[in-house]
C-alpha cells in the first residue's frame, strides 16, 4: 500500500494514541484536538494551522492530511484500571 | 636704429590695443561672457530647486516607507516626516500645524492616503510573503516528518513478516453483502478515492490481529 501511496493527495499521520496521551498533561488529555496532534507529531505553529484552516487547499497544493489513530484500546483498557 | 625699431613696435601694439578697443566683435564676446555668467548663475539656481526637488522626493519615499508599518501608530514619528515633507515640498501644501491631535491625525493619515495612492497596494504583497513563508515552513515540516517515519527500521522488520489483511463490512452496515474484501483496495475505494464523501472509517478486531501494523 506504501509503494503505491499517493502522495500529492494524502499524507498519512500515524498517530500512537496510547503514546500521545502519556506525554500530555491531564487537561491537555481531556480537551484533545487535532490541533494538539498536529503541534506534536509536524511541530505547527498556530499560526501555520490557522493558515491551512484559512486556506483553499487547491490553492496550496498540498495533499490532505490523512489522521490514523492507533492504539484506542489500550487508552480504554488504561482508563478501565 | 634700434631705439626708432622699438618705438615701430610700440606704436605696432598701440594700433592693435585700439583695434581690440574699436573692434565691435570683442565688445560682443565681453557682453557675452557676462551674460553667460548670469546665465550659469540662473543655471545654478534652477538646479539648485532641481536638487530640492530631489530631495522632495526623497522624502516622500522615506515618508512611504514609514507609512508601510501600518498607518499612524507612531504619530509622533510620522508628525515629525510630515513637517520635514512641508518645509521642503513645493508642490504640495499640506496644512499640518493643527493644534489638536485629532485633527493633527486626520491630516497626517489623510496625506499618508495620498502618498501611497490610498493605501491596500502595499499590504497585498506583504500577506503574499507571509503565505509563502507559512507554506514553505509547512513543506519543510512535512518533509521532516516523512524523513523521521522512513528512518524508523522496526518498520522494515515489520513488513518482513507483514501479510495483507482482509476486512469485512460491519454487521450494522446497510450493505447486505458480507463477503471478506482485500482491506487495503476498500479502504482506497470507499476513504481514500477522491469522489469520496466518507470522512472517519472505524477498524475494529482482535488484539494481535494486525490492525496496527495495517496502519503502519
Amino acid at each position: 500500500m506504501l509503494v503505491d501511496w499517493d502522495e500529492s493527495e494524502w499524507f498519512p499521520i500515524l498517530v500512537d494514541l496510547s503514546k500521545l496521551m502519556r506525554s500530555l498533561s491531564e487537561e491537555k488529555r481531556a480537551n484533545l484536538a487535532i490541533s494538539e496532534i498536529l503541534k506534536q507529531e509536524l511541530s505547527l505553529t498556530d499560526d501555520e494551522m490557522k493558515f491551512l484552516q484559512e486556506s483553499e487547499r487547491n490553492e496550496l497544493h498540498l495533499p490532505r492530511f490523512l489522521l490514523i489513530y492507533d492504539g484506542y484500546d489500550q487508552i480504554l483498557r488504561t482508563g478501565a484500571k | 636704429m634700434q631705439v626708432q625699431q622699438n618705438r615701430k613696435k610700440t606704436t605696432k601694439g598701440s594700433k592693435s590695443a585700439q583695434s581690440d578697443l574699436n573692434n565691435p566683435l570683442s565688445s560682443q564676446t565681453q557682453d557675452q561672457s557676462q551674460q553667460q555668467t548670469a546665465g550659469n548663475h540662473q543655471k545654478w539656481q534652477e538646479n539648485q530647486e532641481y536638487t530640492n526637488l530631489v530631495v522632495n522626493e526623497e522624502k516622500i519615499e522615506e515618508f512611504k516607507s514609514y507609512s508601510c508599518s501600518y498607518q499612524a501608530q507612531n504619530l509622533s514619528l510620522l508628525l515629525k516626516v510630515a513637517e520635514d515633507h512641508s518645509k521642503n515640498s513645493n508642490r504640495r501644501e499640506l496644512n499640518i500645524f493643527c493644534k489638536d491631535t485629532a485633527g493633527t491625525a486626520q491630516v497626517l493619515l489623510e496625506s499618508g492616503k495620498q502618498l501611497r495612492g490610498e493605501g491596500g497596494e502595499i499590504e497585498a504583497p506583504f500577506a503574499e510573503e507571509v503565505q509563502n513563508q507559512h507554506l514553505t515552513g509547512l513543506l519543510h515540516k512535512i518533509d521532516e516528518y516523512k524523513r523521521r517515519i522512513q528512518s524508523s527500521n522496526n518498520f522494515e522488520i515489520e513488513l518482513g513478516t507483514y501479510i495483507t489483511p482482509v476486512g469485512k463490512l460491519n454487521r450494522n452496515h446497510e450493505d447486505s453483502v458480507r463477503e471478506p474484501f482485500e482491506l487495503e483496495l476498500e479502504i482506497k475505494k470507499r476513504l481514500l478515492h477522491p469522489d469520496s464523501d466518507l470522512k472517519v472509517l472505524l477498524l475494529t478486531g482482535e488484539a494481535g490481529v494486525g490492525k496496527s501494523s495495517f496502519c503502519k
